[in-house]
């Protein structure tokens, strides 16, 4: 096994290979030819070597074609120069100020490496730099730090189906599901991918956090791709897990965050009754915070479950308290 | 901690055209730019010179002269005279990162957000609209609009505000910068009735009023806002079965798995927050410390059952 140093030294080598090489370059050349791989030792020690160094460049974007001969054998291996670089975008020095910019947005996020990656690539070919990112002011963050937000970003933008084991709303095991992804969205700070359920033959939304393990792709194109007029923005709204709908009489200056989620609102006098239709769970807590402001609530079995849930919250926190 | 391999030669395979384009730039200006260290720079330079096109002769190795003053000169490039063409997350990540700027109030940039957005979709020939990816919740156009106005010309706002209890205040506001997390866009300024900096939600503001006085904006330094909103921090027990609960929360340290419950940190800025946190996921989360917190939240669950509407109930 080679050590660290000399895998990045062949790994570099076998591009700059490939992408000089004017018609397709066979295994035994690379073999034979590439630093960093070993003429005189087996074929199996190589073989398993090439197989890893060439899917491992592919994983990092590396378009690496495996060229056919007449009979449907391997005749060898080339990277399009064409097909490996990046189009030149052509941005102002003010645009790769914001591209800049953007990538800070990531900062220490799922995204960060990759976002300033990207932000590097394209401003690779100008001749003047833009400021460090670091350096930059602070407009905008995305907190995302979870690490299946980058496959899902990925077999969303890419287009191929994915599996992963999910846990829904009722504390259950988690079930394997497999969709083709149509869309990845944020709500009230959560990540969901929207797409095809084969198993469930409909749309449906998933909150990312309650994926377990790993997202893992599937082999094939999407069998539903997503329709043209599909909005993820309404899906998501609309399709609320355990949804309630409830009127709130409020008092007039009272109940601000449950007149913007409002459906209707009829003002009686110094009442103002609020209609909302809202995921049980976040009325519940936003009935919580503002229940000083609160007169009236419909259902009543909603004043029952917020006792209930702060009765709960008093006993286990005494018990932490004095424990 | 040795670094993965892959992510080395990424940023190698930009490095020599970013380097070849910026004649004499030096080692220290290079290793900011990149985000790694001088020494790290000068390690990734030694590599790449070994490395080149079979043969290995001089003429067919990567041939760069960092020796003189720190000032990097690439007189051959081989084959890397472009980057290599985007991943789709990367490409994601800045249109991603764009659209959040473009949703923010009087950041820099202006229209370069709008246009780099623009020419980075229609250079990569890209299908997607933009809405396969969705950062929700753009605050109201014309209140962007008027804090837009209000930053740029250090004007003050008349701003009607829902806070996250319900209750409407009034409030004279110099806004000062905006800020967008997760989707969500705060304002942060000097506020009069606080006499003091306050954050604001933008899409909490029920209506906001330009108010023509001028000249006598209240200086603020760099406010650290990022702070303002994790000023006090707790340390929670969460149902593992309920992982999602620590979404909501801030700038969440995750410190042990115990199998049934995870332990972790999280930052917070308002007590009635964490106490409408707590109830509404009662029972799958606990504030386990400092001793002032879970005091608060416990009086607060106390006052929540003295509520007349509980009571009667």
């Amino acid at each position: 096994m080679g050590s660290r140093l000399e895998r990045t030294e062949r790994l570099l080598n076998l591009v700059f290979c490939l992408m000089a090489a004017q018609r397709p370059v066979p295994r035994s050349t690379i073999r034979a030819n590439v630093a960093g791989y070993d003429p005189d030792g087996s074929t199996e020690a190589f073989e398993r070597m090439f197989e890893r160094d060439k899917e491992e460049l592919r994983g990092m974007g590396v378009p690496i074609d495996t060229v056919l001969d007449v009979n449907g054998d391997v005749a060898g291996y080339r990277i399009l120069p064409s097909r490996y670089r990046l189009v030149d975008v052509d941005l102002t020095i003010e645009e790769r100020s914001a591209v800049a910019l953007a990538a800070r947005v990531w900062q220490g996020a799922a995204l960060g490496e990759v976002a300033v990656q990207a932000a590097l690539k394209l401003s690779a070919t100008a001749g003047d730099s833009e400021p460090p990112i670091s350096q930059l002011p602070e407009f905008a963050r995305i907190r995302a730090s979870d690490s299946r937000l980058l496959p899902l970003i990925r077999a969303t933008a890419e287009g191929h189906p994915i599996t992963f084991d999910y846990r829904g709303v009722v504390d259950d095991d988690a079930q394997t599901r497999s969709i083709d992804p149509w869309a990845v969205i944020t709500r009230a700070g959560n990540w969901y991918v929207v797409g095809f359920d084969h198993s469930r033959v409909a749309p449906r939304a998933f909150r990312m956090s309650r994926i377990r393990g790993e997202v893992r792709p599937l082999p094939g194109p999407m069998t539903h791709p997503r329709p043209p007029d599909f909005d993820p923005r309404e899906f998501v709204t609309v399709d609320l897990i355990d949804p309630v709908d409830a009127v709130i009489t409020v008092g007039q200056g009272g109940g601000a965050e449950l007149i913007r989620r409002a459906t209707a609102v009829v003002t009686a006098g110094e009442r103002v009754e609020v209609s909302v239709t809202m995921e049980r769970e976040d009325l519940i807590g936003l009935l919580a915070a503002s229940l000083a402001h609160v007169h009236a609530v419909q259902p009543q079995s909603l004043i029952d479950e917020v006792r209930k849930r702060v009765t709960t919250v008093i006993a286990s926190h005494r018990g932490e308290h004095h424990g | 901690m040795a670094e993965a391999p892959t992510k080395r030669i990424s940023r190698m395979l930009t490095l020599v055209p970013w380097l070849a384009s910026r004649p004499g730039v030096t080692l220290r200006e290079t290793a900011e730019h990149f985000g790694i260290t001088q020494e790290t720079l000068e390690a990734d330079l030694w590599q790449i010179i070994l490395c080149g096109v079979p043969g290995y002769g001089p003429d067919q190795l990567v041939d760069i002269d960092f020796w003189d003053d720190g000032e990097i000169y690439v007189h051959d490039v081989q084959t890397l005279t472009a980057p290599l063409r985007l991943s789709s997350e990367e490409t994601t990540a800045i249109l991603l990162g764009l659209r959040a700027l473009a949703q923010t109030p009087g950041r820099d940039g202006g229209d370069a957000v709008i246009s780099a957005a623009a020419k980075i979709h229609d250079a990569l020939d890209l299908a997607d609209d933009g809405s396969q990816i969705v950062l929700a919740e753009s605050p109201p156009a014309a209140i962007s609009e008027t804090m837009q106005d209000a930053i740029g010309r250090g004007l003050r706002v008349t701003l009607e505000y829902g806070a996250a209890d319900g209750h409407v205040t009034v409030r004279d506001v110099w806004p000062r910068q905006a800020l967008t997390i997760d989707g969500y866009t705060y304002i942060t300024g000097w506020c009069e009735r606080a006499e003091s900096v306050r954050t604001f939600r933008l899409d909490r503001v029920l209506r906001a009023g330009l108010s023509a006085e001028q000249g006598s904006t209240p200086v603020i330094d760099e406010f650290p806002w990022w702070e303002a909103l994790n000023t006090h921090r707790a340390r929670v027990r969460v149902s593992a079965a309920r992982p999602w609960i620590l979404d909501e929360a801030h700038d969440v340290e995750l410190e042990r798995d115990e199998g049934a419950w995870l332990e972790a940190t999280i930052g917070f800025a308002s007590i009635t927050w964490v106490t409408a946190w707590v109830v509404r996921n009662s029972g799958s989360v606990i504030v386990l410390d400092p001793p002032w917190v879970v005091e608060a939240v416990l009086t607060q669950a106390e006052r929540l059952l003295q509520a007349p509407l509980i009571r009667r109930g």
